[in-house]
């Protein structure tokens, strides 16, 4: 290895450790009532509504909670929070999502974007 | 030519830090004892709620994962919780700590407290978080 390679090698590594080091994402799920379903496949579908309620017949299974700060300036948006959101909604056997409400506020360099919803499962 | 604007670029990023933090010229003209008062009071935020304290526990678990923390005790009557630090560009962010105390007043209402505590590491990328996560538990419990 020449000494100018070296150097990009090593300021590669510090980019790698700073950006791994400037974001945190942190799902969190929390059960309604007393009722536990067996949690769904990874594969499984979880419908998101995000305008308005479905027409169908549901019970809240649990409250959803997806946490992200990054620092460096970078915004984050809710296509980042669903992948994760969809996997909670399947821990708790729920067959879609509603009520999904976003944050967004800043903290000097940090952005931090929250975004809650419910977690239902279809009665009808 | 490129260099001098990319230092000009980063003293610019560092002067708007700066010019962020929260201006503490005030605090000198008054007493050591009235300033302790105050900051007790800034980072300590107490409520009666209208609420069982099973419910004041559960929804101030939603309130601090609203704001990021990670829970590290968790007791009926009290929790504590971190915010993760996060390397940044001049400051970061994280390291709060918060502790929340559920005391049973009975007849149906509870005592919130949330406090919060500053870390050495990354402090200036800190802030106080207890009114927003008593308010966010206070909200829920309605």
């Amino acid at each position: 290895m020449t000494p100018s390679s070296n150097r990009v090698a090593a300021l590669l590594g510090l980019a790698v450790l700073l950006l791994t080091g400037c974001s945190t994402l942190q799902p969190v799920g929390f059960p309604v009532g007393d009722k536990r379903y067996p949690p769904k496949p990874p594969t499984a579908g979880v419908q998101v509504f995000l305008a308005a309620p479905p027409a169908r017949k549901f019970e809240p299974v649990a409250r959803l909670n997806v946490h992200i700060e990054k620092t460096f300036f970078l915004p984050s948006a809710f296509a980042e929070a669903r992948p994760k959101l969809e996997d909670l909604a399947r821990q708790y056997g729920a067959d879609a999502i509603i009520q999904v409400e976003e944050k967004k506020s800043r903290l000097n360099e940090t952005f931090i974007y929250n975004v809650t919803a419910t977690a239902v499962i279809f009665t009808d | 030519m490129k260099p001098r604007i990319l230092t000009h670029s980063v003293l610019l990023l560092l002067a708007s830090f700066t010019l962020a933090l929260p201006v503490t010229a005030k605090a000198k003209d008054q007493p050591a004892e009235e300033q302790a008062a105050e900051k007790d009071k800034k980072n300590t935020t107490t409520m009666v709620l209208a609420a069982k304290p099973d419910a004041v526990h559960a929804a101030a678990l939603q309130a601090l994962a609203s704001i990021g923390c990670e829970i590290k005790k968790d007791a009926p009557d009290a929790i504590e919780a971190k915010r993760p630090n996060k390397v940044g560009l001049a400051v970061g962010s994280g390291g709060e700590k918060l502790f929340v105390t559920i005391k049973d007043l009975g007849e149906g209402k509870t005592e919130l407290k949330v406090i919060t505590k500053k870390t050495m590491l990354g402090i200036v990328g800190q802030k106080l978080w207890n009114l927003e996560v008593a308010k966010q538990i206070s909200d829920a419990v309605k």
